[in-house]
């Protein structure tokens, strides 16, 4: 009975599993495509993102240079992204651009600062 | 109005006009009194910067303070005097006097723009001009000179204007800096200089006071921080680093890049404030310059 039981699964499931290898492929190969896709689109966004970042980058920084407190480094960072851009090294571009934009915003949060507790250096 | 018209008809009335009356009158006197809080926050804002000194290089003499950081290190006082027996601005201070003495293509001179033909008059400087409402330095009144009488404006930090400056500072030796906060515009422009001084900016998040306040007598690298207090006596100096004369604005500009923040122009306002306030710190003390420094 055992027996018959096994032959009667037989009958259904060698097939079953034949095409389930071949959906096993299958669906390695759409992961590995996908993947190889989503790395790709990644880098794509990469060096499309620059370009915002240096612009807020920019903003900010003329925000606080209005306001005294540019600093001599910040400038520099965003004319090397650019450069970077340029040369199509995408990743050294998001770098330094990330860089840039850190930078100004922590020039303008000094300012604001500044404005609000420079009473706070008096030392008397 | 009605309410004003029936008040007005009545005793009570009269009484509370007679209030409103003493009231506008002592506000007017309060106005008086608010001109002079603010001389006197100055004074004590003096006197608070001066003690601060007196306290931590006691054995200095106020007097001392002109000469800089020589005022507080012996060693390299030492140094400067060698350097002071041949002087390396008497070139410039020569210069200065024949650009001086030169007159205008309109035939008039820098003598006919100062008091007294621009003798002896460093020690007014910076003033506020409460026509222009703004802060004149030396310098710039220097540039004003020459713009009326149809000439080019000369480069701020360094060169023929520093040398023409130089030459006019030399001629007040001695004097004692008088500047004053005669006003509440002056009073405006005192404070947003005191206001640069005790602000960190920069990468290094510096202040003015941190360096030459907080720090002064104190190592910062190889060189020792000079005390704020006197820091325009001697100006335009001539400094060993530069190997020619310079301004005080340039050397504001070498501060803010050594704290690495963006130096403002020469003879910007946030400058010009800047000195106001450090002169007014520094009144009683001579006028000394232009002098030499590392």
């Amino acid at each position: 009975m055992a027996h018959l039981h096994v032959n009667k699964f037989n009958v259904s499931i060698m097939p079953k599993v034949g095409s389930e290898n071949a959906m096993n492929k299958i669906r390695l190969l759409f992961f590995m495509v996908l993947s190889v896709a989503l790395l790709s689109l990644g880098r794509v966004h990469a060096g499309a993102g620059v370009k915002p970042i240096l612009e807020d980058a920019r903003l900010t920084l003329n925000e606080a240079a209005a306001k005294g407190f540019e600093w001599t480094t910040t400038r520099k960072l965003i004319a090397d992204a650019e450069a970077a851009l340029a040369a199509g090294n995408k990743d050294a571009s998001l770098k330094l651009a990330k860089a840039a934009l850190n930078e100004a915003q922590k020039s303008l949060i000094q300012a604001n600062y500044a404005a609000a507790h420079w009473q706070d250096g008096i030392p008397f | 109005m009605a309410l004003v018209r029936r008040t007005m008809k009545t005793g009570s009335g009269l009484i509370l006009m007679a209030l409103l009356a003493l009231t506008a009158m002592a506000g007017a006197d309060g106005v008086g009194q608010s001109s002079l809080d603010f001389k006197a926050m100055v004074q004590q804002d003096v006197h608070d910067f001066q003690a601060y000194y007196k306290k931590r290089f006691s054995r200095v003499e106020f007097s001392e303070y002109k000469n800089g950081v020589y005022a507080i290190d012996a060693a390299s006082r030492e140094q400067w005097l060698e350097m002071e027996d041949f002087p390396p601005y008497e070139f410039a201070v020569d210069e200065g006097e024949a650009l001086f003495e030169t007159p205008f293509a309109n035939g008039k001179s820098y003598a006919d723009c100062f008091a007294n033909g621009g003798e002896s008059i460093r020690q007014n400087y910076p003033y506020f001009d409460s026509k222009q409402g703004e802060v004149i330095t030396l310098e710039l009144a220097i540039n004003h000179c020459r713009e009326a009488n149809g000439e080019k404006p000369l480069a701020y930090e360094k060169g023929p204007l520093a040398a023409l400056s130089a030459y006019m500072a030399s001629t007040s030796a001695g004097n004692v800096l008088a500047v004053l906060v005669p006003g509440e515009a002056a009073f405006q422009a005192y404070s947003e200089g005191k206001a640069f001084f005790y602000s960190k900016r920069g990468q290094l998040n510096f202040s003015c006071a941190d360096c030459h306040l907080r720090v002064a007598g104190q190592k910062l690298r190889a060189d020792i921080t000079s005390p704020a207090l006197g820091h325009p006596t001697g100006f335009p100096v001539y400094r060993a680093k530069w190997e020619e004369l310079g301004t005080l604005h340039r050397r504001y500009a070498g501060c803010n890049k050594n704290i690495r923040a963006k130096p403002l122009a020469a003879q910007s306002r946030a400058y010009r404030n800047l000195e106001y306030f450090q002169s007014v710190m520094s009144q009683g003390l001579e006028v000394n310059g232009p002098s030499s420094r590392k």
